[in-house]
């Protein structure tokens, strides 16, 4: 008892809590757009966290004003060109109605990326297994990362949204903690955002057509539902969740090739939180979140030799399926012949 | 319970050897009781699917199990076949009850199955399917020794007996159901201990054999030859020399079904179940498997257990059949006395339940 | 007209079972064979060595493993790279350790050592099926590259973190180290290529192989006819495991010479493995080593055509490629989920009707 104690006067065991919370949120967000897609279509989506990446880049590339592919077009025509218009910006950076213009301009792109993606590679897939369509988005994924650099370059980019930086002062001074304002805000959004879809999902037509479509393919067509429509929307609404999943990390840590590695972080969450269940996946990324930062703070530094989130959330997805491998929300599947 | 059922298989049997003569066949050999099933009852949650069946399957006879959709027909074969284990209930073959084994296991005791919908492996021809049919005969050289060599000191030499591949549930797996819960087998975890030590000895006849598979020239192809030639005769019998190299995937549906008797009976089956073997097939098509029923019935003296919807074949070819409905057992007798069973006319002409 | 036979006149079962069932393959076979075992090496420099041939072998050892696994017994794993790794650290504490052993013996030990890892982290594919495997093999992968670049016992504590392959001798030639002459390491890969290629081909067609395809195909089917699930699942992860490990030891040790956990075998490589057994055809040894061979030599495909012929700045060039492979991957799974050695065999079966195909 007495050790547990300790635990809980401890204010570093509760910064590494919140922190973990707070990152957790951030994987939540990515698997969130993994579970749209897979209930609806039955589909794995690994190109998930590409999208995200994809989405941050675009965004960054509308807020710098930078001409997409500049790279390709100045060989070709021997230019030196790189940017359409100039970004207008005041003394804080950039202005917010340009900030949400440039967003809307992203999410159109998102949209009409979905569009493509559901009829040069979804359609042509209908009915195949599973696991087929799996390694079909692993392609995917390797597509969009090359077009995602060929248009907007392989560096590291920043991004500003004007989203608060640096700890809150409120917090430190009520508690002690550090904790960062934009992890705040990650948490804010990410609350929005779940509402917002749980409305969507219950008391909308399109929301009953997902979940009837989510159900049962075939009994979804015969009652007039298009599929392709559904796909393209809920492909359409993961790659706006892939967007602000993109925002919220490239704000933290820069837009970079790592964030679509960062993103695969969400298949342990999901497998966690089950692949069909929306609380799942915020619930599975607060305990990954948490899990791993603690892990690596009282055990991971200290006996191994530390970096241990590399996979401590791949390896307590893996020990958690073995004892249930419907997840945490699952239902429990009944095998037959 | 059981005296009534007694007494009128003892009147199948005199009468069955009746109707044989009538017909002008040989008489066939109905032998004793193979399987006994005892109180069966097996829950999905709150759905109780089989509600305290009994009934007995007697060697080389053919036993129809008729009901109406959802009576629960598929699930008793599921059980008999070990893929379900029952709540409650005991079974007991060859005299002996059954423990919970896993359907792999059920199926090296002689026991083989077909599918209502076609499960046949469809990446392969024909003549593969058939095949993997003959995996419970084929082992390597060096797990045969092994399990001679157990044979061989059963009773001498303690610890031998361990080895044994056949006796025992796997003890791997065992440990990991053990570890990872939630399945009820029943674990002795003395004996898994020793199990498991005892269990290098197969790891390293297991690799010398896959040794032996990869150098192929030898035994391993040797072993190929022997079993296909096995094949080939059962692939003669149900005529479907002609598609021996097509993949199954591009099989019309009657001979798939063909395909997979072929699975079944290339393992040798003592008692061969059939689910629905003739559902969606025209009336031609349910002529031939009628016939490769029969046949199978005759010639190799195999014991069938089928689950069929045509009332019609059902009393053509079953010597006894039995009836479930909403998951009990409602009829249980010869072709001729379950068309008399008031129940049974009941629950097909859909007299009301309450 | 010349390719066919002119009927069916197999007289046994066992003409039957034949590899090359027609006269014109099995020549072309040994025709090739030969050439690569006897005339290239004469030819060989460092550069067909470093940049085409060795990278074929290797990668096409390290297909065939995953090919068995996921092509054959139809389990999706993420983490050759991480076996890989196995296979390359093994090799080097073998070769450290004992210093007397030769370089076959290490090789096929590391193999081995990869196979018991595998095992390990295939007894969950009891359980978890499909791409929850696949997600689960990732923790294989992104374990045992931390372990390999955190524990120092791995890479015997050197300051740099690396492990380089000491100089070994085989009959009184160099084979590891800067003086080995290209020929060398051509033939002892080609030759491990060749023998654990004809294994791999035995061990799919006989009872082993018809359990993986079983399982694969339809694992409770597999089960109520009579295999054990958990005996062919593990089969296939150490027989794969075996061969990815080995491609590993020989990546470390005959090709680059040094390896360090995170930059050599990232995730990275597990993907372009599982690329190369899609493209180049799921359960199929053939389709292993075209696979292997399209997607080891792409690079300098590119290299060669677009930047040094056309001129294309090499940025671009290497964007165009992970565009190019990425949509290949979705053309193939859409227009022949089995590769190109379907492709291939459809091409055979034309040939061997024409000019007559009624």
């Amino acid at each position: 008892m007495e050790f547990l104690f300790g635990f809980l006067t401890d204010p570093f065991f509760w910064e590494v809590v919140v922190s973990g919370l707070l990152a957790g949120v951030m994987y939540s967000l990515v698997a969130l757009g993994f579970v749209l897609i897979f209930k609806a279509s039955g589909i794995f989506n690994f190109a998930q966290g590409v999208l995200a990446l994809f989405a941050a880049l675009t965004l960054v590339g509308f807020l710098g004003g930078q001409l997409p592919f500049s790279h390709v077009i100045n060989w070709i025509l021997g230019t030196e060109w790189h940017h359409w218009y100039e970004p207008p910006s005041d003394e804080d950076g950039a202005p917010l109605w340009f900030v949400l213009l440039s967003i809307a301009l992203t999410t159109g792109v998102m949209i009409g990326m979905a569009w493509v993606i559901v009829r040069v590679v979804l359609r042509p897939l209908v009915n195949q297994e599973g696991i087929i369509l799996f390694m079909a988005t692993i392609g995917l994924a390797f597509v969009l990362e090359g077009i995602g650099d060929l248009m907007w370059g392989a560096n590291v980019k920043v991004l500003d949204v004007g989203l608060p930086n640096g700890p809150s002062d409120w917090i430190i001074d009520t508690t002690g903690m550090f904790v960062e304002k934009l992890e705040i805000s990650a948490a804010v959004v990410a609350i929005i955002l779940v509402t917002a879809l749980t409305l969507f999902s219950q008391y909308t037509k399109m929301g009953r057509a997902l979940r009837a479509v989510a159900d049962d393919h075939q009994a979804a067509l015969s009652v007039g539902i298009s599929l392709e429509t559904i796909w393209w929307i809920v492909w359409s609404v993961a790659g706006i969740v892939a967007l602000v999943a993109g925002i919220m990390w490239g704000a933290k840590s820069g837009v970079q090739f790592s964030l679509s590695l960062i993103a695969l972080k969400a298949l342990p969450v999901l497998m966690l939180g089950g692949f069909t269940s929306i609380p799942g996946a915020i619930v599975g990324g607060l305990i990954i979140g948490m899990g791993e930062k603690l892990f690596d703070f009282y055990i991971g530094v200290e006996y191994l030799g530390g970096a241990t989130e590399n996979w401590f959330a791949y390896v307590l997805a893996l020990l958690f399926l073995l004892f249930r491998p419907q997840g945490l929300f699952g239902e429990k599947i009944i095998e037959r012949v | 319970m059981s005296t009534p059922e007694v007494a009128a298989a003892a009147e199948t049997d005199s009468e069955y050897a009746h109707k044989e003569i009538d017909h002008g066949l040989n008489p066939r050999r109905i032998g004793d009781v193979i399987m006994d099933i005892r109180n069966i009852t097996m829950r999905f949650g709150g759905v109780t699917a089989i509600k305290d069946v009994s009934f007995d399957i007697r060697e080389g006879e053919i036993r129809a199990i008729i009901g109406p959709n959802g009576a629960g027909k598929s699930s008793m074969l599921n059980v008999i076949n070990g893929f379900y284990h029952p709540q409650e209930g005991e079974i007991w073959f060859h005299g002996q009850k059954r423990a919970n084994l896993k359907p792999y296991q059920i199926a090296k005791q002689g026991i083989a199955r077909t599918f209502q919908n076609i499960a046949l492996f469809r990446g392969m021809s024909t003549l593969d399917n058939i095949m993997t049919g003959r995996l419970t005969k084929m082992r390597g050289p060096a797990m045969t020794w092994l399990n001679e060599f157990v044979a061989r000191t059963r009773g001498k030499v303690g610890w031998a007996d361990s080895l044994s591949r056949d006796a025992d549930v796997d003890a791997v797996e065992q440990a990991m159901d053990f570890a990872f819960s939630g399945d009820n087998f029943d674990i002795d975890l003395t004996s898994l201990a020793t199990r498991l030590i005892t269990w290098g000895p197969r790891v390293i006849a297991g690799t010398v054999d896959l040794s032996v598979e990869a150098i192929y020239f030898g035994h391993a192809e040797r072993q190929e030859i022997e079993h296909r030639e096995k094949v080939e005769h059962i692939i003669d019998f149900l005529e479907i020399q002609a598609i021996r190299k097509t993949p199954v995937g591009r099989l019309p549906y009657g001979l798939q079904k063909r395909v997979e008797l072929g699975r079944a009976l290339a393992a040798e089956p003592k008692l061969l179940l059939l689910d629905e073997p003739m559902a969606g097939m025209n009336v031609e098509e349910k002529q031939d498997m009628c016939r490769f029923i029969l046949d199978v019935n005759d010639e190799f003296g195999t014991t069938i257990a089928l689950i069929e919807h045509d009332m019609g074949v059902v009393m053509d070819i079953a010597d006894r059949v039995v009836v479930l409905d909403y998951g009990s057992k409602i009829g249980d007798g010869t072709p001729d006395e379950v068309r008399a069973n008031k129940a049974v006319i009941d629950a097909y002409l859909g007299v009301s339940h309450d | 007209m010349l390719y066919r036979e002119a009927g069916e006149f197999k007289t046994s079962y066992q003409a039957d079972l034949a590899t090359f069932p027609i006269r014109a393959d099995l020549w072309a076979f040994w025709i090739t064979i030969a050439a690569a075992f006897l005339v290239v090496p004469w030819f060989v420099n460092d550069y067909w060595e470093q940049a085409i041939f060795l990278p074929f072998f290797i990668y096409g050892l390290a297909a065939l493993g995953l090919n068995i696994l996921t092509g054959y017994c139809g389990q999706v794993s993420l983490g050759t790279g991480g076996f890989m790794a196995v296979g390359a650290y093994a090799a080097y504490k073998l070769m450290t350790s004992f210093t007397g052993l030769d370089m076959i013996s290490i090789t096929i030990l590391s193999g081995l050592i990869t196979a018991g890892v595998g095992i390990l982290f295939g007894l969950p594919s009891l359980r978890i099926k499909g791409f929850y495997l696949a997600v689960a093999t990732l923790a294989a992968q992104f374990f045992l590259i931390w372990m390999f670049n955190k524990w120092g016992w791995f890479y015997n504590y050197s300051a740099s973190g690396q492990i380089s392959a000491p100089e070994r001798t085989m009959f009184g030639v160099a084979i590891t180290g800067a003086e080995t002459h290209p020929a060398v390491t051509y033939l002892f890969c080609l030759s491990f290529l060749f023998v654990f290629a004809w294994v791999a081909r035995n061990l799919v067609r006989g009872r082993v192989g018809r359990s993986w395809m079983a399982i694969r195909d339809m694992d409770i089917a597999a089960e109520i006819i009579g295999v054990n699930p958990l005996m062919a699942k593990l089969t296939a992860f150490a027989v794969s495991s075996f061969y990815i490990g080995m491609s590993g030891a020989l990546y470390f040790a005959l090709w680059k010479g040094a390896a360090e956990g995170t930059e050599a075998f990232p995730i990275n490589v597990s993907f372009n493995v599982l690329f190369m057994i899609i493209l180049g055809g799921l359960g199929s040894i053939l389709g292993s080593l075209i696979g292997a061979a399209f997607i080891s030599l792409l690079p300098v495909i590119f290299k060669v055509l677009l930047v040094e012929a056309l001129g294309w700045p090499t940025d671009i060039a290497q964007h165009t490629q992970i565009i190019f492979v990425g949509a290949l991957i979705i053309v193939f799974l859409i227009a022949e989920p089995h590769g190109i050695a379907a492709l291939w065999r459809t091409a055979k079966e034309k040939l061997r009707l024409w000019p007559f195909p009624h």
